[in-house]
């Protein structure tokens, strides 16, 4: 186990490209959850992930459109961000690199629409062009 | 429990402002060129006289273009759907400009003379350009070997207008 | 032995793919306007994608991520999203021009309506992107369009007065027959043309998709040395060509056609079918990296998995925005917006845009995070900075003169 890093949530957390455990991109830390009550200062509890929690990040419209669109794509009511506990973090190292796959991340439903409905079907979506 | 967006709301809302400014960019880039791409009427002489200008040397463009492609055409410098390509693009272009001048309103009894002149020079060019993409399609060598001393004596005489109004 | 000949090969190509349709249109119609004036604005754009692919290249090769990937890490969620958009916006444009322009080349190989070519391209450039596999493709097009060498041997056959040309290039002067707004626009254009605003995304890519290690950044820097400016003779080439030919006959570059005239006077038939052939190549070459870069750069920025290397099911957002793009940009095309004046506002926008693309890579290059020791030296700042001032001017200048000289045509 190596010297503990002290990280500035911010600047180092905030936007690296996550990474499942089967090493696949699993999207980026859009947002950062703390816990203010009761600490002299606040406490990360949670990464969080996924459109929505982008939305929320970029504000305004662009935000507002941008939940709205999520919603409709996936055909709910509410837009909640993927939510990350610290104890699913493996590595941080230039990227996250989780414990858990992307199905348990709950990600990956557009992406399995889409390979489904189309993608899938044309000749070839399963070779890489090597 | 609390987003990191307070944290770095100032941030954001920074951001979220220059988003605003591409949109104004590209709205601004959207809407200048279909300003450019306005006829305004001629209210004076002089401005009158440029846009004649402009035409005729669209025309004398065309014109040249076509007399290098007849040229290649009975030297056999290039090939037939090319040259024939080119002859229409330049009929194009000379229709083209032969209309946009027709659209513009000339101001006074002055340029009636200029009117006239310019319109007579830019229907000789269509004409001329038109007979010369004929030809090539029949491959009339003939014709288009006739039509060399036209094509040329036109661009002595739109030259001649450029040089004279500019 | 090898390692040479894989180094020939990479010249070769960034020879070959250099040129796009903003090449041809904005070289031509420069030399036919102003004769060699403008050719001081080929060199700087020529100076300035090499600085900044370079960098760009040395970025990835070190830090092992694709430059949108660090601009969003660097920039943050909202520039990010600026940048993004900018970006794409342009990707989208530029990759309509060059659909537009492969339609235009086989108009003028078949005397068929280019209308005809627009789709069936666009799907051939599809399929290419979905199973070619990626070194393949960039040497094919890469080395077909080498074919484009032939603008050179024209010059040269047309016997021009090299000392006139040299002297036109190195005392710009603006003729009687055109304006100075006009010569300025048309120096934004050449700057536009010239420095390709996705080739940075594409080519860092690029370097992650062929796994390139510290040990390829010896390849890095020769293709983009030595190639990059071989490719800026080809387009020099086009310029001699308007300016010794089209100039004295005061033929305008209106349409595709007018460029290669000079060609066909210098060399006939054969320099002819050369010319289409390497254009032909050289705007296929384009259109494959508009059209990956449009995909790399949102995938990057969302995190998503990217690149031609893994199964096409492992990546379906990426493939699906490059199969977005491809069909918008060919609508685009298709709904007979002007082919070359399109190639034109394509330029005029990379020039709005690009200082915010090329900043993020000046700044990553400087940053030992990503390239550890190998930062930017003295030399590389100072021109690169320099470079970039240039870009910021031009991208203010661009949308007045638009205006002012009615898209370069007063």
């Amino acid at each position: 186990m190596s010297e503990p890093r002290i990280l500035d949530a911010v600047q180092d957390l905030l936007d690296l490209t996550l990474s499942d455990k089967e090493e696949r991109p699993a999207g980026r830390v859009e947002d950062l959850e703390f816990d203010e009550s009761g600490h002299d200062r606040p406490v990360l509890t949670a990464l969080l992930s996924g459109t929505p929690a982008l939305a929320d990040r970029l504000d305004g419209r662009i935000g507002a459109w941008m939940k709205s669109v999520y919603r409709r794509l996936h055909d709910e009511k509410v837009a909640d961000p993927v939510r990350i506990e610290l104890g699913e973090i493996q590595n941080i190292n230039g990227r996250v690199d989780l414990r858990i796959g992307a199905e348990e991340l709950g990600i990956g439903r557009m992406d399995h629409w889409i390979v489904d409905t189309f993608l899938g079907r044309i000749p070839g979506a399963d070779h890489a062009p090597e | 429990m609390q987003r990191s967006r307070s944290l770095e709301g100032g941030r954001a809302r920074l951001q979220v402002l220059r988003g605003w400014k591409i949109r104004v960019a590209c709205a601004g880039l959207v809407s200048a060129s279909a300003l450019s791409a306005c006829i305004g009427p001629a209210t004076t002489f002089p401005v009158y006289e440029a846009k004649a200008v402009v035409s005729v040397e669209e025309a004398s463009s065309a014109v040249q273009t076509v007399r290098v492609a007849a040229s290649q055409a009975l030297a056999d410098r290039n090939f037939v759907p090319y040259l024939s390509e080119t002859m229409h693009d330049a009929e194009e272009d000379v229709t083209t400009a032969e209309g946009h001048f027709s659209s513009i309103q000339h101001p006074d009894a002055r340029s009636e003379a200029l009117r006239s002149q310019a319109k007579e020079l830019l229907t000789r060019a269509s004409d001329a350009v038109e007979r010369a993409r004929i030809a090539l399609r029949a491959s009339d060598a003939a014709a288009l070997s006739r039509l060399s001393p036209t094509l040329a004596d036109l661009v002595s005489a739109l030259n001649a207008f450029v040089n004279e109004h500019r | 032995m090898k390692r040479l000949l894989e180094i020939s090969l990479g010249v070769l190509t960034a020879i070959g793919a250099f040129v796009d349709v903003g090449d041809l249109v904005a070289s031509a119609e420069s030399g036919a306007r102003f004769r060699m004036a403008l050719a001081w604005a080929l060199v700087l754009g020529t100076i300035g994608i090499v600085l900044y692919a370079e960098m760009a290249g040395r970025i990835a090769t070190l830090s092992k991520r694709a430059t949108f990937d660090l601009v969003r890490e660097r920039m943050g969620a909202g520039l990010g999203m600026v940048t993004l958009v900018a970006s794409f916006l342009v990707n989208f444009l530029t990759l309509a021009a060059e659909l537009g322009g492969l339609a235009l080349v086989l108009a003028l190989a078949t005397s068929l309506n280019y209308l005809l070519w627009v789709i069936p391209f666009a799907a051939a450039l599809w399929i290419v992107i979905w199973r070619v596999k990626y070194s393949v493709m960039e040497k094919t097009v890469g080395l077909v369009g080498l074919a484009l060498l032939v603008v050179i041997v024209a010059v040269w056959r047309l016997g021009p007065d090299w000392s006139a040309l040299l002297h036109s290039a190195t005392h710009p002067v603006v003729p009687n027959s055109q304006t100075h707004a006009d010569y300025w626009y048309w120096a934004i254009s050449i700057l536009g043309a010239t420095i390709t605003v996705y080739e940075p995304f594409f080519y860092s890519s690029g370097a992650i998709e062929e796994k390139w290690g510290r040990n390829d950044l010896i390849v890095n820097r020769t293709n983009v040395y030595l190639g990059f400016p071989l490719g800026g003779i080809v387009s020099l080439a086009i310029m001699a060509l308007g300016a010794i030919f089209l100039f004295p006959r005061g033929i305008d570059v209106q349409h595709l056609s007018q460029s290669g005239l000079p060609v066909g006077a210098a060399l006939g038939r054969a320099g002819i079918a050369f010319f289409l052939v390497g254009a032909f190549a050289a705007i296929f070459a384009a259109s494959l990296e508009t059209a990956l870069s449009a995909g790399y750069i949102v995938a990057q920025y969302f995190g998503w998995p990217w690149g031609k290397m893994v199964k096409p099911k492992e990546a379906p957002r990426f493939h699906l925005v490059i199969i977005v793009t491809v069909i918008g940009a060919a609508l685009l095309v298709q709904s007979s917006i002007e082919p070359v004046k399109l190639t034109e506002y394509a330029i005029a926008l990379v020039a709005v845009a690009a200082p915010f693309t090329y900043l993020p890579i000046l700044l990553l290059a400087n940053d030992p995070r990503y390239v550890r020791t190998k930062v930017n030296s003295f030399l590389s700042n100072f021109l690169a900075t320099g470079f970039f001032a240039v870009l910021v001017v031009a991208s203010v200048a661009t949308i007045p003169l638009l205006i002012i000289t009615k898209g370069g045509s007063t």
